[in-house]
């Protein structure tokens, strides 16, 4: 490596110059008008730094308190209606015990068949293709059993 | 104003009954000296205005607890390099700004800047310190303006004499060939 601090003759010719100004009285000014700016920006109290300090991680669980809350609220309403419409166990064999006294097997098949009625349901016969592919999944030909009787 | 040592300013600030005049002391040995070093980096007077006031102001904060295992010129070069350079960071990410683009951002800096010359000859050479990469720019501008010695450019950059060497002459290489091309 060349002496450090040689200087090339094309460098030299440029000088040690800088082309940079600054405004008139700017650093016999500068000192007072660091002093106003140290007095404004005066340290922040201890209190307020904890603050500061803190703030990032009050955020994030006040966030997360906020969406644990809306999701609590909304589960217990999905679940609350869910309630309203449903029985449970013991409320569904206290009914039933209640009405068996009075049903027999043909007030039933009665009931059974009014009740299918009413729900559009469709007579058997018209179910008999889906049996018949339902039954054909296992492989079995049962049009053979049934041609064989 | 009384000549006083470093070691002398410093404890003067923290022992004495005024520490704001001691204060002012230092302020007003090393206002220039950091003012021309950010300008150099920065280039516009009004962000090298508003660096050296945050760069005293940190100073001002920090002095209590200086430990003195450097020098208080060397501390306080090293708080402007790095306020210097965290300012130039920002704006390179603001701007998407690339090595090249930064040469050209700090030469239109320089153009629009009110407080420059236009001589040529200074502005050429200007030109050609931006567009050398960042470390070599700063070593640059220290030794070939400021005439700092390397072991005060270690302290103050972290870096091992050995290495600036090596960055100021590959940096005094480029350029004179981009004087000599252009």
């Amino acid at each position: 490596m060349e002496n450090d601090d040689h200087i090339p003759e094309n460098l030299r010719r440029a000088g040690k110059e800088h082309p940079f100004r600054v405004p008139d009285n700017y650093f016999e000014s500068f000192a007072g008008r660091l002093q106003e700016r140290i007095y404004k920006e005066k340290p922040v109290p201890a209190s307020g730094r904890l603050i500061r300090f803190l703030k990032p991680a009050l955020s994030m669980a006040a966030i997360i308190t906020g969406a644990l809350l809306i999701t609590w609220f909304g589960y217990r309403q999905v679940t609350l209606n869910d309630q309203n419409g449903t029985l449970d166990n013991f409320e569904l064999s206290d009914i039933v015990d209640y009405y068996l006294p009075d049903y027999d097997e043909d007030l039933l098949m009665s009931t059974i068949i009014e009740t299918g009625d009413e729900a559009g349901l469709k007579p058997l016969e018209s179910y008999s293709d889906d049996i018949y592919d339902y039954l054909n999944v296992d492989g079995i030909d049962y049009s053979l059993l049934i041609n064989d009787k | 104003m009384e000549d006083y040592t470093d070691k002398e300013l410093v404890r003067l600030f923290r022992e004495g009954s005024n520490p704001g005049y001691a204060f002012n002391l230092i302020v007003r040995k090393y206002q220039e000296k950091l003012y021309w070093h950010i300008r150099k980096l920065l280039v516009s007077h009004a962000d090298t205005d508003d660096t050296l006031q945050v760069v005293f102001i940190k100073a001002f904060q920090s002095l209590p607890e200086f430990r003195e295992e450097s020098s208080l010129y060397t501390w306080l070069y090293r708080i402007a390099t790095n306020e210097a350079l965290t300012l130039l960071k920002k704006r390179k990410i603001r701007q998407y700004l690339s090595l090249e683009d930064i040469g050209t951002y700090l030469e239109k800096t320089l153009e629009a800047d009110p407080y420059s010359d236009g001589d040529v000859v200074k502005m050429k050479l200007q030109k050609a310190i931006f567009r050398l990469p960042e470390k070599q720019r700063i070593v640059f501008n220290m030794k070939y303006f400021d005439e700092m010695k390397y072991e005060d450019m270690s302290e103050i950059l972290r870096t091992s004499v050995g290495a600036l060497k090596a960055s100021y002459h590959h940096a005094v290489k480029k350029i004179e060939k981009f004087i000599q091309e252009d």
